[in-house]
């Protein structure tokens, strides 16, 4: 059964748009626990480097891992999605994974940096060695 | 008590059969909650809206006898009978539903009417079909040439004075000597009634009353929208079988949402 009534049914009366963001709070919470229970994801923070492994749905479904610095954490439930920085050939990269996606296969962190910021966009200013991963 | 013996009753005299073609079958009105995303059979982000059906019932059956055309007049939401005007309560207590908060008209073919009191669930859409969408849109004020209709205004610099965001020559000279009727202008930009076609049905979870559909829908959270079939479907969508008139409600204890079959791999 639904955790909300029909608006019919219900003795006191909210505001539509707090019973549509009640509605939504459920089915978030729910996507993203079914998304979690497929998968079980190390803890992480911003400034740890992390070693990745993505099914890539071009390459026929093969494995690949990708490694990089964590520079930004963004929890949004099912929107969950961090960023991962590195550079190749001394050219930097980025690239946003979100957490929840079918393609995420594992996360590992290999190293801790110590960092005094949730988001490290300040490395984009920075010399290319130190967002080495 | 009395409005749900009403409703029961009405239930029970339909029989859903499969839409025939060249029928048109009633829409259904809905609550938009808010977007979310997921990811389909093939790993593909889907962006979703959810609409929400708060029990959404026919308040009135419009025949050509009566009213000179054939329609159901669809009702969702609640409101406090205290504070609904009088003609309002009087017009749904007819009907035997209780007083609704919007009421929808939509066009159908005779063998398509239904009796006051049907519910319509969320069941009456079925995943992979395509739907059309009005609601009214998100209002923004008075707002400029640029915003309204996207025109590319003038030069940031290079000595371009006073008109960085104007909208420039509003036509010829001597020959029209006037100003064309309807020529884009800054103007009031919103709050217009729109109906977004095409959209297709995701998932759909009847036992909660929950529609999922691809993609953005006009309106507000927490505002009332028009479902209604495609009027115009792309036709290399083969749209699935659809309950008609609509669907029987979903027994308590149902299964959970149905999703659309994925289409060709991306």
């Amino acid at each position: 059964p639904a955790p909300w009534t029909p608006t019919e049914e219900r003795g006191k009366r909210k505001e539509l748009t707090k019973r549509a963001e009640h509605i939504m709070e459920t089915l978030e919470a729910e996507a993203a626990a079914r998304a979690a229970e497929g998968q079980e994801l190390e803890p992480f923070k911003p400034g740890d480097v992390l070693e990745v492994r993505l099914r890539v749905p071009e390459n026929r479904g093969r494995e690949t891992v990708i490694k990089g610095l964590c520079i930004a954490k963004r929890s949004r439930g099912v929107g969950s999605s961090f960023t991962l920085r590195n550079v190749a050939r001394g050219v930097p990269f980025e690239r946003r994974i979100p957490l929840c996606s079918p393609h995420l296969l594992s996360l590992r962190v290999v190293r801790s940096k110590r960092v005094r910021r949730a988001k490290l966009y300040y490395l984009r200013d920075k010399p290319a060695r130190m967002s080495r991963a | 008590e009395a409005l749900r013996a009403a409703r029961e009753a009405a239930a029970a005299q339909v029989a859903p059969g499969v839409l025939p073609p060249g029928s048109l079958r009633t829409g259904a009105v809905a609550v938009k909650c808010g977007m979310t995303a997921e990811w389909d059979a093939h790993g593909a982000r889907v962006p979703l809206t959810v609409l929400w059906l708060d029990r959404c019932q026919v308040v009135q059956a419009k025949t050509a006898e009566r009213e000179g055309y054939t329609a159901l007049q669809v009702g969702a939401g609640a409101k406090r009978a205290k504070r609904a005007r009088r003609a309002q309560a009087g017009h749904c207590h007819a009907a035997g539903v209780g007083v609704k908060r919007h009421l929808a008209e939509f066009r159908v073919t005779p063998d398509a009417l239904l009796p006051p009191g049907t519910p319509i669930p969320a069941s009456h859409f079925v995943p992979g079909q395509l739907v059309d969408v009005a609601g009214r849109t998100i209002g923004k004020g008075f707002q400029g040439v640029m915003k309204r209709h996207g025109f590319k205004g003038g030069q940031a610099s290079h000595g371009a004075s006073k008109s960085h965001r104007i909208h420039g020559s509003t036509g010829a000279c001597q020959d029209p000597g006037k100003v064309w009727k309807g020529k884009k202008m800054a103007g009031h930009m919103g709050n217009a009634r729109r109906t977004v076609h095409s959209v297709q049905v995701y998932k759909v979870d009847p036992g909660r009353g929950l529609l999922w559909l691809r993609g953005a829908v006009p309106g507000h959270k927490g505002a009332f929208v028009e479902v209604r079939d495609a009027v115009r479907p792309r036709r290399q969508f083969s749209q699935p079988d659809r309950p008609f008139p609509t669907a029987a409600p979903a027994p308590d204890g149902d299964a959970g949402p149905r999703v659309a079959p994925a289409g060709p791999n991306p």
